[in-house]
């Protein structure tokens, strides 16, 4: 019967996506960008963030004759390069009258100009603003989205004496709410509910927001994030790591911004703000006080503790409400930013206390320089030199208590409008500690580590392109899984084929090898290999205005020092169909299989406004999914989408109250935007 | 004995090669090119690729015959015709393979409408019908879907999808039609050669490559030859068409099992429309 009203769902929701019409492009643009990010990565984070950075500069485009550096860099997939050559242009020839004459530099191609052009304008009209009418003409969004999976997890039908009884429904639920006061000022505010969770134990945050007034450049008080140079002393938010995109290794993140992500630990909660003190000079302070999820427990010697934080941000039981909160951070922090024609450095200084003691498990050896101190000092140094055709970058940063200096020194080369190669130099030192980090690194928190990264994007043909890094690393400590000092190599090698407006394909090749512990226990017993390899080959046929095909044949190889081998596999097929100027359906049917853990595979996956994904697949079976937009009316838009999963070679889901005695997986989302 | 043996031990591996539910490509065309068969545009896409349907220029019958390993127990038949009309295109397939001890028979249709003219979709309907002598019969349906595009004058890709979702026809155990997938693309080098590289993958064996070239040599030969990886074999292939009627035969080599013979017929029609 289930199976019957799903097929029912299904079918209606096609024929709904067929017959009516509309959308606004704003989110086909967003999700366009956001994918050719994404698409690439190998990871499950929430790219929420990522979003609403490209989503506010798409509202907020950069005029760019009146630009500098800085602002341009914001633009996604623009190097820094390609930044100057845009503004050594404008100061050679004046200002540009038409985006496309953009076509005349010779380091931009045409595809990156097609990008260019939703993010920057040539025409500057200054915001109006008057303040007698103050709420005139303010803008009001509003975005309620539901997702359900139709198979529970054993966590809702466990008795209600079980600590582990989900309290709360299916559901998952969110809301957000913005509203653009004027040209200046704007506020936000979003609730979420998990599934399983009780609305009274779900995450709400909100900000005020005031931008480009007078000397202050942004003022937030609320939910923020903050990252500085190339996020060493401090970076929260999202900020991608090693990619195909081989020259985007250097952050371009410089100051405070809103939080819209449902990361519900993620952020800063205070107050922050950024002044323009000189043109060429500004000033960031920021102030946060939060209570985070941590597992905690009183120490005889050290007294109230934490041993881990906790960031899943499920509360959907007693036990995971437990540690709901138990732990408060304060951070305070500031920055100064300078630019001296071609030089730009910033100083950053940033300071965390916690109101317990962190505890350092003795037998946890790979821990042992981790700090147990309440509080700790960060500061930083981060640089941006230009030189012609070559661009340095960098970053220092040190811990006051433990004075060791880690650094990341990079070097961007224009070789040729053709040939772009990229040098980066890291060593972070293993008892370096900070608390939002997100500079690039083979583990995530930046620490006990020492790497070269070397990228190379070549453009030998016309329409052809290769583009290739390799990323050779060390450990002089343990890590989690490596009893002993350890060493690694990452490579990858692309090669494309890109016929503009008709078809797309790629090659891509990429190993890892990483020493790690022969077994998965706590015992020593010394490293080995792993080694992992990928084969990807992708092909995207642009059929017409209205038609998109696209298709991806995925290999994985994983071996344990060439003995215990696992394999995993993937393809899919994606139809994408614009039925109109505005109204487009997005399907997929993928096949996956992958033996074991090691060897799954990743597929980025389109989903509702706001939600981007790239899950993993493990074990075998077929998925699909189709997602249709219906604009209701001139303000409101409804999305549906419908994805199922089969698995082949299980009977149940998951692992303890998260388990679904189930083969097959029903997700049923909607969702309903307002702009009024 | 050692002989009913040594015919039972052929028979079972051959069955675990084409039988139940594993269906090759049809028609000696297709293996003639190591089995890519997904882009070759002739009477069988009803059964290979039913989206190619709407692009034949006329209907046509077609009937093949597969012979394995030299062994008369193990033969497939197939009769397959294709009606193109408009922006449509309409297949009708049966076929059989096996001998009174065990049968694996097929009838199904198959119908593509052609969206745009570099762009095609098909789906199709297969009813299945299995006998073991003593042990009973079994029946069950399956569905496939397949869409083909032109991505330039030379080139074309394709994927479809045998038995999306792979359900039981028996509940006492795993009994299940295989799912399989191909994804293909075929390049033409100039009017007379092509190449076709294909990826099957078949949710119980391993990923099948395979690749074929065909060179025609005039209006009425054509040579042709290929590989594939799964159990490896090479083929070689000759066609040979006069007015209305073309007929093809291939050879196939696999290391183990020797040589597989492939006879097709076809018959076109008036032309389209």
């Amino acid at each position: 019967m289930l199976a019957k009203i799903n097929l029912i769902l299904a079918i209606l929701l096609i024929c709904i996506s067929i017959d009516i019409q509309a959308q606004n492009k704003e989110f086909d643009i967003i999700r366009d960008v956001i994918e050719k990010y994404i698409d690439n990565i190998e990871s499950e984070v929430d790219y929420n963030d990522l979003y609403d950075q490209i989503e506010y500069l798409y509202k907020n485009p950069i005029y760019i004759n009146r630009s500098n550096y800085n602002e341009l860099l914001k633009i996604p997939l623009l190097t820094p390069q390609k930044a100057q050559a845009i503004l050594n242009h404008i100061n050679t020839y004046g200002p540009l009258k038409n985006i496309y004459e953009l076509q005349v530099i010779e380091s931009l191609d045409f595809e990156l100009i097609l990008i260019l052009q939703y993010f920057i304008r040539t025409d500057y009209t200054p915001p109006i603003f008057d303040k007698k009418n103050f709420w005139k003409n303010s803008t009001h969004e509003i975005v309620i989205q539901n997702n359900r999976r139709l198979e529970n997890s054993v966590g809702y039908s466990l008795p209600d004496s079980n600590k582990n009884k989900f309290l709360g429904d299916p559901n998952k639920l969110s809301v957000r709410y913005r509203c653009q006061i004027n040209p200046y000022l704007n506020i936000g505010i979003q609730g979420e509910k998990d599934d399983g969770e009780t609305f009274s134990n779900g995450f709400l945050s909100g900000f005020v927001n005031l931008k480009k007034y007078g000397a202050i450049q942004q003022l937030i008080i609320g939910d923020f994030q903050a990252a500085f140079g190339q996020g060493l002393t401090f970076g929260s938010g999202l900020a991608f790591g090693k990619s195909p995109y081989v020259l985007n290794t250097m952050r371009l993140q410089n100051g405070i911004r809103v939080s819209r992500s449902f990361n519900e630990n993620e952020f800063l909660r205070g107050i922050g703000t950024t002044i323009k003190i000189h043109p060429n000079l500004m000033i960031t302070g920021f102030y946060s006080n939060k209570k985070i999820d941590a597992s905690t427990k009183n120490d005889s010697i050290a007294g109230d503790g934490f041993s881990s934080l906790v960031n899943t941000g499920n509360y959907r039981n007693l036990t995971e409400l437990n540690k709901k909160g138990l732990l408060g951070r304060q951070i305070m922090g500031s920055n100064i930013s300078m630019q001296l024609k071609n030089l730009k450095f910033g100083f950053t200084s940033v300071y965390t206390s916690y109101d317990k003691t962190p505890l350092i498990d003795s037998k946890k050896s790979y821990r042992a320089f981790y700090s147990n101190e309440k509080e700790h000092f960060n500061l930083g140094l981060d640089y941006q030199y230009l030189f012609k055709n070559i661009l340095l970058y960098g970053e220092f940063s040190s811990n006051k208590q433990i004075n060791s200096l880690s650094y990341i020194n990079g070097i961007l080369i224009s070789l040729d409008k053709n040939l772009e190669i990229n040098i980066l130099h890291r060593n972070y030192q293993k008892d370096y500690q900070t608390t939002f980090t997100n500079a690039i690194g083979e583990s995530v928190d930046n620490r006990n580590e020492k790497a070269i990264y070397t990228g190379l994007s070549l453009k030998p043909y016309r329409n052809y392109s290769i583009n290739a890094y390799a990323d050779f690393y060390q450990f002089d400590w343990l890590k989690y899984l490596i009893d002993a000092p350890s060493k690694g190599r990452d490579m990858m090698i692309e090669l494309q084929y890109q016929k503009r407006k008709k078809y797309l394909w790629y090659i891509r090749y990429r190993k890892e090898e990483k020493e790690k512990n022969i077994g998965s226990t706590d015992n020593i017993r010394g490293l080995t290999l792993h080694n992992r390899e990928i084969i990807r080959f992708h092909l995207e046929n642009i059929v017409s205005k209205n038609i998109t095909l696209k298709n991806r044949f995925e290999q994985t190889f994983y071996n344990i020092a060439m003995n215990k081998k696992s394999t995993g596999l993937l393809i899919f097929q994606d139809l994408i169909i614009k039925t109109n100027k505005n109204h487009s359906i997005i399907a997929r049917y993928m096949y996956f299989e992958s033996e074991d853990y090691n060897s799954r595979v990743y597929a980025f996956e389109n989903d509702l406004l706001y939600t981007f994904s790239v899950p993993a697949f493990q074990n075998k079976g077929t998925r699909f999914y189709i997602m249709s937009k219906i604009k209701l009316n001139k303000s409101c838009t409804l999305w549906l989408r419908y994805s199922k999963t089969f698995y082949d070679n299980i009977e149940s889901i998951g692992s303890s109250y998260d388990q679904i005695n189930n083969h097959q997986l029903t997700n049923i989302s909607f969702q309903l935007s307002c702009h009024i | 004995m050692t002989k009913k043996l040594l015919v039972f031990t052929l028979f079972m591996i051959n069955f675990r090669l084409f039988g139940l539910g594993y269906y090759p490509t049809i028609g000696a065309h297709a293996a003639g090119l190591g089995g890519s068969g997904l882009l070759i545009q002739n009477a069988f896409c009803a059964s290979n690729n039913p989206s190619l349907m709407p692009w034949q220029k006329n209907a046509s019958l077609g009937f093949a015959y597969n012979n394995q390993f030299l062994l008369s127990d193990v033969n497939q038949s197939h009769l397959s015709f294709v009606l193109p009309f408009k922006h449509f295109g309409y297949g009708l397939k049966c076929s059989s393979f096996g001998n009174n001890i065990l049968k694996d028979q097929l009838i199904g249709a198959s119908v593509a409408h052609e969206f745009h003219p570099d762009f095609s979709f098909g789906a199709g309907i297969n009813y299945h019908f299995f006998s073991i002598r003593n042990y009973g019969s079994n029946q069950t349906t399956t569905f496939d879907f397949s869409l083909a595009a032109n991505i330039n004058s030379k080139l074309k890709s394709s994927f479809m999808v045998f038995n999306p979702f792979a359900r039981k026809f028996r509940d006492i155990q795993d009994e299940r039609m295989t799912r399989t997938f191909r994804f293909g693309i075929k390049y033409s080098i100039n009017d007379k050669v092509f190449i076709v590289s294909e990826i099957e993958k078949n949710h119980i064996y391993k990923t099948n490559l395979k690749t074929g070239i065909n060179y025609d040599y005039n209006k009425q030969f054509s040579f042709r030859c290929g590989i594939s990886t799964l159990q490896p074999n090479m083929s070689f292939g000759i066609g040979f068409k006069k007015k209305n009627i073309q007929i093809e035969t291939a050879h196939t080599y696999q290391l183990n099992l020797g040589l597989s013979n492939q006879l097709s017929f076809i018959y076109h029609f008036a032309s389209k429309n």
